[in-house]
């Protein structure tokens, strides 16, 4: 399958166009240029959605204080990020039934300081990369350009579909930040 | 900035890995503390130096051990359980006025968090929902945070009394690469580490005196005690309440009207305990000034100038 660009809102069945496919690479990039504290307070989350698009708890929330990730070397890091900021990686085989789909999200942590938007960001993008050969399958157009004042964005799902999985970009952006996606999504906080 | 080595670790997700690249972090010429380098496993100050400890049984000096604390781990009998009804071999959180700090080094190290084992026992731990009001009392002094709770937003800590013109208020802290001082507008220690850009904690003063808690960095804080102090350095009359407020709206609040008259006193701790923050009422009048109050609560990393001011 050559490397598609994906617009907001396309979609692709990547079971069926790879039907041997067994897991995901879900890779974000961003460039906050000169930023420094907007890229420090960015926030790369997974959201576990059952069925109904809602989290059975804020276990469900997968994020910098409550990780599912393993041990790495730097160089081990630094092979699998490729020019990713970050990753996550799903083995599909394993993912549990009641779990229905993956939401990858960014969003501006509200802290103490001065607030920074996404709108900030000169580029944004998300791909999917087949672990087993770490081939690039599937490259979302920039997102950068259509954001403003946003401080949350849904970046893109990976979800059950006819009995395979298939893969969206969203880039749908939230003024309200991660408050705005807890809500959408039923996370408690 | 944050390593994700430290991060508390999920072993429930077998199908889902996390990787992050480390952000570039920002140099700290002149940080928040002094900066130790220990030659044996870090660990948080104790207070085992403190003759008002000795009730408290938890040894620190040793490596961590299993005994270390984890509120959803069965734990051997010497050691803290959140849960446990208090006994004299333990540490118990819900037991007002025991001053013993917690050995965290197992999270502090990177180890993995074990998984709640029983529903039951994680159901009994207080917890203050979105929205919610919970009000700590000597009977029940503690609520923890979740994970989102403990990791989104800020964390505000405002003294809302009206004894404004005596009262300001301040932080002891002590972050996991060993830093400990204070914030404390009074003193000019606004912010913590002491670089401007990307602070952990920050004092600042809106209508209250406030201590904020930067969660994107939750992960570097290892405790705090906010402390009350009066400027005039006479004894006052307390009255108001500490309030702690979630990125969700949840709020705690410790009233501290039952203080005796003191010019210092302990209101409120704040321990992270595997990416979960205790917060613990204290409300604990202190003979003595800040540096007696440090003491006591086992800050004994902090070098002073004087009893209110740390030397950096």
């Amino acid at each position: 399958m050559p490397v598609a660009q994906l617009k907001r809102g396309a979609n692709v069945a990547l079971t069926r166009e790879i039907p041997g496919l067994t897991g995901l690479v879900l890779g974000v990039h961003w460039d906050a240029g000169r930023e420094t504290v907007l890229d420090q307070n960015l926030v790369f989350a997974a959201v576990l959605c059952d069925s109904r698009g809602r989290v059975r708890s804020d276990a469900d929330f997968v994020f910098f204080n409550q990780l599912s990730s393993p041990e790495l070397s730097v160089q081990q890091l630094e092979r699998a990020l490729g020019g990713d900021d970050e990753q996550i990686e799903i083995d599909l085989r394993g993912v549990p039934p009641e779990i229905d789909r993956v939401v990858a999200v960014l969003y501006v942590n509200d802290g103490p300081g001065a607030r920074r938007t996404l709108g900030q960001l000169r580029s944004l993008t998300v791909r999917l990369l087949n672990p087993a050969d770490n081939t690039e399958l599937i490259r979302s157009e920039d997102l950068a350009p259509a954001l403003r004042e946003e401080t949350a964005l849904v970046l893109g799902e990976v979800y059950r579909h006819d009995g395979g999985w298939k893969f969206r970009v969203i880039g749908d952006g939230y003024a309200k930040g991660i408050a705005g996606i807890a809500a959408d999504y039923g996370m408690p906080l | 900035m944050l390593d994700p080595s430290r991060a508390p670790r999920r072993d429930d997700l077998p199908w889902l890995r996390h990787r992050s690249r480390p952000r570039a972090a920002a140099p700290r010429p002149n940080g928040g503390g002094v900066r130790y380098v220990h030659d044996r496993p870090q660990r948080p100050a104790g207070p085992t130096s403190s003759p008002r400890a000795e009730s408290a049984a938890l040894h620190l000096d040793r490596p961590s051990s299993p005994s270390s604390l984890h509120p959803d781990r069965p734990a051997p009998p010497s050691s803290l359980d959140l849960d446990r009804p208090s006994s004299p071999s333990s540490l118990d959180l819900d037991r007002p006025a025991s001053r013993a700090s917690l050995d965290l080094d197992d999270h502090a190290a990177g180890r993995p968090a074990p998984q709640p084992k029983a529903a039951a026992r994680r159901a009994r731990i207080a917890r203050v929902g979105a929205a919610e009001r919970r009000i700590l009392t000597a009977d029940e002094p503690t609520v923890t945070l979740t994970r989102l709770q403990s990791g989104i937003g800020a964390l505000h800590i405002e003294a809302a009394t009206p004894a404004t013109g005596d009262l300001q208020i301040g932080a002891l802290f002590e972050l996991t690469d060993a830093t400990s001082s204070t914030v404390d507008l009074a003193t000019g220690r606004r912010s913590a580490p002491r670089q401007p850009r990307s602070p952990v904690l920050v004092a600042r003063r809106e209508r209250f005196e406030q201590v904020l808690v930067d969660l994107r960095r939750c992960g570097e804080l290892r405790r705090l005690a906010v402390y009350g102090v009066a400027a005039s350095r006479l004894p006052l009359h307390w009255s108001g309440t500490l309030v702690v407020t979630t990125f969700g709206g949840g709020r705690v609040d410790v009233p501290l009207e039952s203080l005796p008259p003191c010019s210092t006193a302990v209101l409120l701790s704040v321990y992270n305990v595997g990416g979960e923050f205790v917060l613990r009422a204290e409300i604990d009048a202190i003979d003595g000034g800040l540096r007696e109050a440090a003491r006591a609560y086992g800050y004994d990393r902090i070098s002073w100038l004087d009893d209110r001011s740390p030397v950096d």
